[in-house]
């Protein structure tokens, strides 16, 4: 599954909406090479439209608002909202599985309860 | 505060604590050192998780990545006031607020850290947007819960031009809904073009969107723009999305793709400037299981997707649509109708509306034909939402028991929203899509008596995580 990670200083952005920049890695290939994509400025729909286009299926990133995370549900990406840490420590985590589960210590403060986002094309928000 | 800040004094403290704007203090390395009780209120988070931890990552705030204004502050020493932008709770709630900053230096004066302030702008937001009339945009108006996210939707996806697809029954306003977000867009003064792909041919609606040039066909005496075209920088309409043919769908999808095309018997392709909103009563998804709408058109045009809820299913919305017809109606026609009568209102309100707010209207229309008077009678409606068992002119405008019913069942609703929502009243007028100074009004005027216990201080039961 082709990955998004949105980063900022070495670490996963504070908040999506008017994050910058992304790493992107599709962990069912063998030894890919990580790269990054500039995010479009301003509109955070724009963003998740680009993403959906470079055939992003999942997304790792900080803060993420309802109405975006719901866009992105949309357009069949899933999200894991509300990650917070070093960039490196949470492409491990999502190498070996223990940042979908929600079995790591990577959430934003306040946010210990937080898993999956949402899953698929056309799911609605969880709460 | 920390062990490595100084300590504030106990009157200090007080104060802090005290006063409604949020307030944290950073040391060097940007982690949080104080967070008083208004910080906790406004981010939802708790003191003990937000100290010791990097600030970007508890406040959350538009403005860290590229204007953090504690930042600029700190570099050059200048105080930064009222700076706005919104935080993101850990519920996905966007918080409006506004941000001021200031250095923190120890007895020496050297500079230990940083200052914010913050303050919760929602309710100044709330009032700004009541009094803008927030709950309509364009033609789009209600004060439906149902509507509510659709509302906060609309004027982010007005900002980007991404396509979207409107999902709806017929006649709940999807082309009002496009019409609002192209009206709220950058692109507002340019055209909206709307064209019903279901009431067109196939090859007269590939002409109607692409157009042609002279000598294309036999009879084509001189170029016509098709409505892509015409659109130029604003935005198509495309009604009824998933009547298209197979055939049409894949020249679509080649124009969304490549953003461009190309009129019938040109040479050179034209570029795509228009923004393309796409509207359906339709489930494509099943149209695409059943093999008649093509998978890869379906994510083009549903980069954003937005479902207009059908009239019975916000009913609350049926009052407010009346008397916006009505006063629409008024202004056409040089009358003076001042309303619809609580018996009228009633009829309304139990009718199913399988033609939702077409239907309304179409309703409110006809009554206007019939009415002389100053209100629409249950008499003016037509026999279907008055029942087939009594002639209309038979229902007497007088009649008690209408006005007794409608009263029972307004107390039963209020009565029953109270309780699930624990006696909050702030969450049960939000539940009923009414304001909170209006439930007061009709809790007194059915004699509801307001309880002691408060709602506020107890766990809401439908509130997010």
């Amino acid at each position: 599954m082709k990955t998004a990670f949105t980063i900022w200083q070495d670490r996963i952005a504070p908040v999506f909406d008017v994050a910058s920049r992304v790493r992107c890695i599709d962990f069912t290939t063998p030894h890919a090479e990580p790269s990054e994509l500039t995010l479009p400025a301003g509109d955070a729909f724009d963003k998740v439209g680009f993403l959906a286009g470079q055939g992003i299926r999942r997304l790792v990133c900080g803060a993420i608002s309802r109405p975006v995370q719901m866009a992105a549900c949309q357009a069949g990406i899933e999200v894991i909202g509300f990650v917070a840490g070093e960039i490196d420590d949470v492409i491990s985590a999502c190498r070996n599985g223990s940042l979908h589960n929600g079995r790591h210590s990577l959430n934003m403060p306040g946010c210990g309860c937080r898993r999956r986002q949402c899953c698929g094309q056309g799911r609605g928000r969880h709460r | 505060m920390c062990p490595t800040s100084p300590p504030l004094t106990a009157p200090a403290e007080a104060i802090l604590e005290s006063i409604c704007d949020g307030v944290f203090t950073v040391d060097a390395d940007w982690r949080i050192t104080y967070f008083n009780h208004a910080a906790e209120q406004i981010t939802g988070m708790a003191r003990e998780d937000a100290l010791g931890q990097l600030c970007s990552e508890v406040f959350r705030c538009s403005l860290c990545e590229q204007h953090c204004a504690l930042r600029e502050t700190l570099e050059n020493g200048q105080p930064i006031a009222q700076r706005e932008g919104f935080i993101i709770r850990a519920d996905g709630e966007r918080v409006p607020i506004s941000i001021s900053t200031a250095v923190l230096r120890d007895a020496a004066g050297n500079i230990i850290g940083g200052a914010e302030t913050f303050r919760d702008l929602s309710e100044v937001e709330a009032l700004r947007n009541e009094l803008k009339g927030q709950f309509r945009i364009g033609d789009l108006i209600s004060r439906s819960r149902s509507m509510e996210e659709l509302y906060h939707l609309i004027p982010a996806v007005a900002a980007s031009s991404s396509s979207v697809l409107i999902e709806g029954e017929t006649g709940s306003g999807k082309e009002l809904l496009a019409r609002a977000i192209h009206g709220s867009s950058p692109r507002a003064a340019e055209p909206f073009v709307a064209i019903n792909c279901g009431a067109l041919p196939d090859t007269l609606l590939e002409s109607e969107l692409f157009g042609y040039k002279k000598g294309a066909f036999t009879g084509a005496e001189q170029d016509k723009p098709g409505r892509l075209k015409l659109a130029g920088r604003g935005t198509l309409f495309l009604d009824e999305i998933g009547e298209i043919s197979p055939a049409l769908q894949v020249r679509l999808l080649r124009v969304l793709q490549e953003h461009q095309f190309e009129p019938l018997g040109a040479t050179r392709a034209e570029p795509l400037q228009t923004r393309i909103i796409a509207a359906t009563h339709r489930d494509l998804t099943r149209l695409i299981q059943e093999g008649t709408f093509r998978q890869d058109l379906f994510y083009r045009i549903h980069v954003v997707s937005l479902k207009l809820p059908p009239l019975r299913e916000r009913k609350e919305d049926i009052p407010l649509l009346a008397e916006h017809f009505i006063s629409r109606f008024n202004r056409l026609q040089n009358r003076q109708i001042r309303g619809c009568r609580p018996q009228t209102l009633d009829l309304l309100m139990a009718h199913d509306w399988p033609g939702n707010v077409r239907e309304l209207e179409n309703v409110i229309e006809r009554a206007f034909i019939l009415c002389r008077g100053d209100w629409i009678d249950p008499g003016h409606l037509p026999p279907a939402l008055v029942g087939s068992g009594a002639a209309p002119a038979a229902v007497d405008i007088a009649q008690r028991p209408i006005r007794n019913a409608r009263q029972q069942s307004e107390r039963q609703i209020i009565l029953t929203a109270l309780q699930q929502h624990r006696f909050n009243r702030q969450a049960t007028a939000r539940a009923l899509g009414i304001h909170k100074t209006t439930l007061y009004r009709k809790m007194h005027a059915l004699g509801l008596e307001l309880p002691q216990q408060d709602g506020r201080s107890a766990p809401q039961p439908d509130s997010d995580a």
